[in-house]
């Protein structure tokens, strides 16, 4: 329970000079020039306010409670050895602060895989989550940057999704074509944003959450390569046009549930999650190769939270 | 030490009885969170005779039975049968509900009173256990008024020289304060602060009075509303070195009249009254000194049973004094560096069992760090290297990080060099967790020292880039928090080295 090295300064012998006065005093104050001068910040309207303080205590004060209920079933004859029902120390939980995302997680690594796959590369003109700062920018640059379309007319301004390509391109299709044949991508790669999907059936048979704040909801099922999950939907043919109804069929046999909710769903599904994380640290692989590291469990639906950007995103990433 | 034994006794039963224990004291408990908010918390300590078992059943004697013990008792003249019949009294008197038949009894008070000063010792001894059991009593109707023609006795037996009949008395009038203001301020008036010096004085070599005038006088100081003449008086009266005298427990009697004295100490203090005679009759010297004590005791693993009902009283006096003056003029009386080790080692020893403990232990360090002439405890936290045991706390709720921060804080305003030692430290890493935290003032806090770090030296803004933190500052602009959005925005702008862009696509 006790550092060693506590016990050790505790226990000391007397030979130990222990007066503080004997122990060397490190220099006070900051350079010159240094924001923060010990007379205070210089800053007309500082935003940092924290000053030393000491804090006088009195009797009545909430944070001498539990001392207080302590003393007083001592008093009473009421107390016990502590092991039984007293407060333990809490581990603080962590937050997203993300306006709007506000999910807790008991433990930093929760936390940061949350935000390092939710909401890096967020495109803040749609909201929309890119798995790579390269992405991001080429997202922003087609969408959101009106220069874009205007060059587009007269050069080739689609870049080629594969790091490292370089290639560019005069249309969408171009694009697409170019990674299909060159960098073997699927032909049911989805190339097109995807901004609005609208319910599938069985989105709807399968919503959870009622009164969503979100406007869309969609789910995805690609069929399993050795079964069928139990509300699968029927096979579609392999088809380049995208459709809402499409469903996606067997992207190198390998299958991934998902559903999107709402923001309020928490659940992510191990494979799942771990195949959004593969995503934005390697964006050369191919995307079939990463898709084919998901694993699926028990034909179970894995709930995954991910915002309507990121899933417009997936889909575009697999869905024809 | 008998409270804590009988405690332990009670802990030994098995089965259902510890159960239900168990949850006769978490009730408990709730009842007294709620009186204290109400600023109702109020204890009384009955004494247990030694004729009696512990959780001995009550002869409740039907009322006829009561009143003509009581008859007896009054018009007997023979003082053995006397004597005999004010035990069966006393022990009637066990049952709260015999309580309310005697004091229907005409005169029964002053019958009581009469015995208490009578020639027969024996007698007097039972009179005051009758008087005893009727001060613990939990009807509203036997009060402290209704006893109020004991007290003038009871105040002057206390320099008395029987010890078992002073300790009755002692405890009898603790029980009495804390009933109303009027009842303090007639034994103010009847002169109970220079008997309790005496009293202490007398029976300084016996600890058991010792306990009971440390219950008396804490009962006496800690009522509400206490008038602004009793501490005065008590600061006045010679008391306070003879409480500091019993801060040495004895390992044989235990704890219990140091705890008392402690909790004394610690209602004088935050009273806030004059705490610059406290200091200069040597309280903040012994407090300190018997912290360390504990601090040692704790280092070695011997944490006994209520010891934390002693370290607790004692933090509290500590940590309001320090705010008595200037610390430097302080100084000598908190010398021993080991202070700040026993003060980084009582959240270690009891952060899982008592965490506002820890909370506490971390405020002392708060105003030892916080004062224009802190630099000297500062220092000595590195020399020491104690910061790391600081930053260890700081993933624990219950106010713990918070005050933390504050000492780090408070520690980074000392200067560059400080700043630069807490780095050293590991404190960048452990701020890069704190930002992440759910509790919106803690991240507050980090910001504050971490923009104070920062704007120190660029060199700790370069490590904290290099440790991944932009992120979360980053991620905190995007908060619907103010407070912490205009500060992750502030130290974004103006303390971050300019070659370091928002786009933070090169780390990971």
């Amino acid at each position: 329970m006790l550092q060693p090295e506590l016990i050790q300064l505790l226990t000391a012998s007397d030979l130990v000079d222990l007066r503080i006065d004997a122990i060397p005093k490190l220099q006070v104050g900051f350079r010159p020039g240094c924001f923060f001068s010990s007379s205070g910040s210089q800053d007309g309207e500082a935003k940092l306010t924290f000053i030393p303080q000491q804090i006088l205590l009195n009797k009545d004060h909430e944070l001498f409670e539990d001392g207080d209920i302590h003393r007083h079933l001592y008093l009473q004859n009421l107390s016990t050895c502590p092991a039984y029902d007293s407060p333990t120390a809490r581990q603080c939980e962590f937050r997203c602060y993300i306006s709007g995302c506000s999910q807790v997680f008991s433990t930093v690594e929760d936390y940061e895989h949350h935000y390092n796959t939710l909401h890096r590369h967020v495109c803040s003109s749609c909201q929309r989550s890119l798995p790579s700062a390269r992405l991001l920018d080429i997202h922003i640059q087609e969408w959101h940057d009106s220069l874009f379309s205007i060059l587009a007319e007269r050069q080739d301004m689609y870049q080629c999704l594969v790091e490292g390509c370089g290639s560019k391109f005069r249309t969408r299709d171009q694009r697409k074509d170019h990674m299909i044949k060159i960098h073997k991508y699927p032909s049911d790669f989805m190339f097109d944003k995807v901004k609005r999907i609208k319910n599938i059936k069985i989105a709807k048979k399968n919503m959870l959450q009622k009164g969503t704040s979100m406007e869309v909801s969609m789910s995805i099922m690609i069929l399993p390569q050795s079964s069928l999950s139990p509300s699968s939907p029927p096979q579609t043919n392999r088809d380049h046009s995208t459709t809402e109804r499409d469903i996606p069929t067997g992207f190198l046999g390998r299958c991934v549930s998902a559903r999107v909710l709402s923001k309020g769903s928490e659940v992510m599904a191990g494979g799942f999650r771990e195949s959004l994380k593969v995503m934005s640290l390697r964006q050369d692989a191919t995307l079939a190769s990463v898709w084919s590291g998901v694993c699926f469990k028990n034909n179970t639906i894995n709930h995954v939270c991910l915002t309507q950007g990121d899933v417009s995103n997936v889909i575009a990433l697999v869905i024809p | 030490m008998w409270r804590l034994n009988a405690v332990r006794h009670k802990a030994g039963r098995q089965g259902s009885d510890l159960e239900e224990f168990k949850f006769k004291r978490r009730e408990h408990e709730k009842e007294l969170r709620r009186a204290r908010k109400d600023s109702q918390l109020v204890s009384k300590r009955l004494l247990l005779n030694d004729d009696e078992e512990e959780d001995g059943t009550m002869d409740t004697l039907a009322s006829d039975q009561v009143v003509e013990l009581f008859n007896m008792v009054r018009h007997g003249r023979d003082l053995v049968k006397k004597e005999a019949d004010l035990r069966a009294l006393r022990k009637a008197l066990r049952s709260p509900s015999a309580h309310l038949i005697l004091i229907k009894q005409p005169n029964s008070i002053a019958i009581l009173v009469t015995n208490l000063c009578g020639p027969n010792p024996q007698c007097r001894l039972e009179a005051a256990r009758c008087l005893h059991e009727l001060s613990h009593s939990p009807h509203s109707e036997v009060d402290s008024l209704r006893l109020r023609q004991a007290t003038p006795y009871l105040i002057t037996f206390l320099s008395g020289q029987s010890p078992k009949f002073t300790e009755l008395c002692l405890y009898t009038l603790g029980n009495m304060c804390p009933d109303s203001e009027n009842v303090r301020d007639m034994l103010l008036a009847q002169g109970i602060i220079p008997a309790l010096n005496n009293c202490i004085q007398i029976h300084r070599t016996n600890l058991a009075v010792v306990e009971a005038v440390g219950f008396t006088l804490s009962q006496l100081i800690s009522a509400n509303y206490v008038t602004g003449t009793i501490i005065p008086a008590v600061l006045a009266s010679g008391l306070i070195p003879r409480l500091l005298s019993v801060l040495t427990p004895d390992s044989q009697f235990g704890l219990g009249p140091v705890i008392e004295c402690a909790w004394c100490l610690h209602y004088l203090a935050c009273s806030n009254v004059d705490n610059g005679a406290l200091v200069a009759q040597g309280t903040l010297l012994h407090c300190t000194s018997l912290l360390v004590t504990l601090g040692v005791a704790v280092a070695k693993g011997s944490i006994e049973e209520g010891i934390e009902l002693l370290i607790w009283p004692l933090l509290r006096c500590v940590g309001n004094l320090l705010l008595s003056g200037p610390l430097g003029a302080l100084q000598p009386q908190l010398n021993d560096s080991r202070l700040l080790a026993a003060l980084c080692a009582f959240p270690q020893a009891f952060l899982q069992t008592h965490p506002a403990l820890a909370r506490e232990s971390i405020w002392v360090l708060n105003n030892l760090t916080a004062a224009a002439d802190s630099s000297v405890f500062c220092s000595a936290l590195f020399y020491l290297n104690l910061v790391p045991a600081l930053i260890q706390l700081l993933p624990f709720s219950h106010g713990i990080n918070i005050m933390v921060l504050r000492v780090l804080g408070n520690i980074a305003h000392q200067g560059r060099e400080y700043c630069l030692h807490l780095a050293q430290a590991g404190l960048l890493p452990a701020l890069c967790a704190t930002l992440k935290m759910a509790d919106t003032e803690v991240v507050t806090f980090s910001l504050e020292v971490l923009g104070q770090l920062m704007a120190s030296d660029p060199q700790l803004a370069e490590e904290f880039v290099r440790q991944s933190g932009l992120p979360m500052l980053e991620a905190i602009q995007y908060s619907n928090q103010e407070t912490i959005r205009l500060r992750a925005t502030h130290l974004l702008e103006h303390h971050l080295p300019p070659h370091c862009t928002v786009d933070t696509s090169a780390s990971q």
